[in-house]
């Protein structure tokens, strides 16, 4: 297991390095640049902007400045949009609300999904069964910007006992965490009674029948372990795609996550910025994979790593 | 049919003098006296030449508020039961408050409540009033504006603000290393041109004069009609230049702003909200009746609604475009005429729109009543022209909707009922209104010409740098003015323009924009313009398709708000009045 966890770690770098080198070169190769607008500046101050921020450099020159602020400052530069603040600063100050938002709607989803995915899968084709994953079906394929509008519809509008928006305490966190939940919720859902649907009919788990172990015991220990896989390997990318937020959900309901970066960073070629949500979503990515597969571990004693 | 009186109105409301500076009849100084404050500024000038050379508004003498403040105060004490709290959508986070580097509306908004000039914006006229200059005046030849600060303008720490404020302040923004983009707004000023753009690094040579603290004198380097406009816009705004020279680009952080404005910003959580209060350094504090501005960032028009209807957003820059049918029977809808106009480019310099027969044709080919009344609804005016109407200019049509004339001119041009005609896109950059425009033009092309033009949509970056490399046949565009006069619309199309964009080049256009510039008198400049956009209209590298409105939502609770041109609400006149 050591063994395991230290070539993983030894592999992070590389792997974000490559994602960053590709990112870099990608994100300058699109039409167009950070000042470039609706009104052509005189070329001189153009120049002085792009002097500014180093821009009128090589390439190369660029990619090795911004490798050795990375890793010898931590500092990702100053942000082309948002004049005052620097990258660093942007993600400090939008990250906690992501992941405030995701980590609520990563409970939110575990305890949906795996509740109804769980049941589903014991009492395959009963009424709670298909019930529960009609709605699986729905949570998956109607996308947040209907979700998110009509819960605001309903419990802030007709209702009026959520805010509409914005992020001042718990009642603004119910709806968005909620929709951003739901899909996800409704994957895991699927996935865990898939798992138990396979479990179920096992060898393993005719024998604890027949050892006389309660449902209880045989569904919560043993069913429930190896039916967890499939779930948790859709978990490493499902947790850190809602704990850097969605787009969607932040506009919708005001929020100011770091979600909305990821796109508006790339559509207004703020270079640094989309750099700096790049690495933020590969460093989180590389971590619950990681964790991913340690869990793998534990859950299914056939798996053993370093052996 | 309401709403199109309602639109008329509106459109003829605020077109009231766009002031020539002076005039050069009136070009005497105004005596620093007492009783002589601008009687005339409040009032529509007839003819844009009737305001005085000077105006003052006694303020810091303790005296009576001029007739023009008078009229924007509430008729009654009933303002002072309501809580004096205003909550608006500005529509997006601001990218920066330092006023020479902001570039956008939502940026725009704010700059007036934190910042004051040496002269602002009548709230309803767009005249120029007396900011932190008290008044100004005009030398006969136009040439010289000699400004007068007031004495009790202060920096929201108390610091006073001085002429040399100014000089400073213009001096950073004219510096090319400050990477002002709207550098331009300053090039009527002698000499501010050449040193933005780094071809004369001596100062002195710009025509911008500290005479003494309280006197400021800029030598322009031809008459400019619209100068103190300019001087009213936020490129023009004073910074602390100590704060400036201390903190640099972080100076107009939360922590750091000091402003001189009628407001000052209390607290910034970025895309969450921004909390402005009044300032209490404020020289003319007494006149402010709000205590506190809340700004919200939202992007999602349709949260941005739900806000405002359940009360927590009292103003709403923009509307849901679906929800119109509904948003229009309420008394809280607002729409209003907007110095824009909607249109798209022809590439001249490749076939088939080199021939300007088959530009007429395709201008001619389509019937712009459809895209407004049937598609987009909400009052916007078809135009064949391009400058929209303003004081003192009313710009020529062009060829309208004729069908048969337009398939005429195609098949003189060797296309007849579109046979032949080469494959031909049209660019847009992907936006759901756009698309139902082009959908519309294109359909109306092919029904009435015979021709078929495919559509391209691409993302916003992309499209800008396509127009601007001209690798484009036909591309949608829209301009708003900078400034209420023509100029900001038509010179733009001469040779070279950095926005022209269309490879269009006429000698007679571009020596007729330079002849308006060199023009002092108003009536004839503004027969310059005719003559220069009748001559656009009729080589035609562009198809003008609408003028722009600006649609929202006001709590009717809202005072102090009118509907202008220009879209400007300066946030200091506003006051709330009690709901009974």
């Amino acid at each position: 297991m050591g063994q395991f966890l230290a070539k993983r770690l030894l592999q992070v770098p590389v792997v974000l390095w490559v994602l960053v080198t590709i990112s870099f070169f990608m994100v300058r190769l699109a039409p167009g640049g950070p000042f470039s607008g609706e009104k052509r500046m005189p070329k001189e101050i153009e120049q002085a902007m792009m002097a500014k921020y180093h821009l009128d450099e090589s390439l190369p020159r660029q990619y090795a400045r911004f490798l050795w602020d990375l890793v010898a400052h931590g500092d990702l530069g100053p942000s082309y949009k948002h004049k005052t603040r620097t990258v660093n600063e942007i993600i400090a100050h939008k990250l906690p609300y992501s992941l405030t938002l995701g980590g609520l709607a990563t409970v939110l989803a575990l305890w949906l999904g795996l509740g109804a995915g769980i049941v589903a899968g014991i009492r395959q084709n009963s009424r709670f069964d298909y019930a529960s994953m009609a709605i699986a079906m729905v949570g998956l394929s109607v996308p947040a910007f209907v979700v998110g509008p009509l819960l605001q519809l309903a419990f802030s509008m007709k209702l009026g006992w959520l805010p509409v928006s914005g992020w001042d305490g718990l009642g603004h966190m119910v709806l968005p965490s909620l929709t951003l939940a739901l899909p996800f919720a409704a994957r895991i859902a699927r996935l865990t009674r898939a798992g138990m649907l396979e479990v179920i009919h096992q060898d393993y788990i005719r024998t604890a029948w027949a050892k006389g172990l309660s449902e209880r015991v045989i569904v919560l220990r043993h069913a429930l372990r190896g039916a967890l896989l499939p779930v948790v390997s859709f978990l490493g990318p499902g947790i850190a795609a809602m704990l850097t937020g969605s787009l969607v959900v932040e506009r919708i309901f005001g929020i100011p996550g770091v979600g909305s970066e990821f796109v508006e960073s790339a559509l207004n070629r703020d270079y640094t910025l989309v750099m700096g949500t790049v690495i933020l979503y590969g460093v989180l990515l590389v971590v619950m994979n990681l964790l991913v597969d340690i869990v793998y571990g534990f859950l299914d004693p056939r798996i053993r790593y370093g052996a | 049919m309401r709403r199109s009186l309602l639109i008329l109105l509106l459109w003829l409301l605020p077109l009231s003098g766009c002031p020539a500076p002076g005039g050069s009849s009136a070009g005497g100084p105004a005596s620093g006296g007492a009783g002589d404050d601008g009687s005339a500024t409040g009032a529509p000038a007839s003819d844009g030449r009737a305001r005085p050379a000077g105006a003052s508004d006694g303020a810091d003498r303790g005296e009576a508020l001029p007739a023009w403040k008078q009229a924007l105060q509430p008729k009654n004490e009933r303002w002072k039961e309501a809580e004096q709290v205003f909550t608006f959508n500005n529509g997006a986070e601001p990218e920066t408050l330092d006023p020479a580097l902001m570039t956008g509306v939502p940026e725009g908004r704010l700059a007036g409540a934190l910042f004051e000039g040496l002269v602002t914006l009548h709230p309803e006229t767009l005249e120029p009033v007396p900011g932190v200059a008290e008044r100004w005046e005009v030398s006969p030849d136009l040439l010289t504006y000699t400004f007068h600060l007031r004495k009790n303008a202060r920096w929201s720490n108390g610091r006073e603000v001085t002429a040399q404020d100014f000089h400073d302040s213009w001096k950073r923004a004219l510096t090319p290393a400050t990477a002002c983009q709207y550098g331009y707004m300053f090039y009527p000023i002698r000499g501010a041109e050449a040193f933005h753009k780094g071809e004369e690094k001596d100062w002195n040579t710009v025509g911008i004069e500290v005479r003494d603290p309280r006197t400021l004198v800029v030598h322009l380097k031809a008459p400019c009609a619209y100068f103190l406009d300019l001087v009213a816009f936020h490129t023009l705004l004073p910074v602390p230049i100590w704060v400036v020279e201390a903190k640099g680009d972080a100076w107009s952080r939360a922590e750091n702003i000091v402003g001189n404005g009628p407001f000052k910003l209390a607290e910034w959580l970025p895309n969450e909200r921004m909390v402005l209060v009044k300032n209490e350094h404020y020289w003319d504090r007494d006149f402010v009746k709000l205590e506190k501005i809340v700004v919200l960032p939202l992007q999602d028009v349709e949260t941005s609604y739900k806000l405002f209807q359940v009360g927590k957003n009292d103003w709403m820059t923009s509307v849901p475009a679906d929800k119109l049918d509904e948003i229009e029977e309420q008394p809280e809808y607002y729409v209003q005429p907007y110095l824009g106009t909607y249109f798209y480019r022809f590439n001249v310099t490749k076939p088939p729109f080199d021939d300007a027969r088959v530009r007429k044709a395709l201008v001619m080919g389509f019937d712009r009543e459809i895209i407004t009344r049937d598609l987009l609804r909400a009052g916007q005016i078809p135009a064949t022209w391009f400058t929209p109407e303003m004081p003192g200019y009313e710009p020529p049509r062009g060829p309208g909707y004729d069908r048969e004339e337009a398939r005429r001119l195609l098949a003189e041009a060797g296309y007849p009922e579109g046979k032949g005609f080469p494959q031909v896109h049209l660019l847009y950059n992907t936006n759901e209104d756009h698309k139902k425009v082009a959908e519309s033009v294109v359909q109306q092309w092919r029904e009435n010409l015979g021709i078929t033009v495919s559509l391209r949509n691409t993302e916003w970056k992309v499209y800008l740098s396509e127009v601007e490399q001209l690798n484009y046949q036909i591309a949608r565009a829209g301009w708003i003015g900078d400034y209420t006069d023509p100029n900001t619309f038509l010179d733009m199309w001469v040779t070279g323009g950095g926005n022209n964009n269309t490879g269009w080049s006429n000698a007679r256009y571009d020596e007729l924009i330079a002849q308006a510039a060199r023009e002092g008198d108003p009536k004839k400049r503004m027969a310059i313009f005719r003559q220069a956009e009748s001559l656009l209209l009729e080589e035609l590298p562009i198809i003008p398709i609408y003028i722009y409105v600006n649609q929202g939502m006001l709590k009717t609770r809202v005072k102090g708000w009118f509907g202008n041109v220009r879209d400007q609400h300066p946030l200091k006149y506003l006051w709330i009045e009690p709901t009974d």
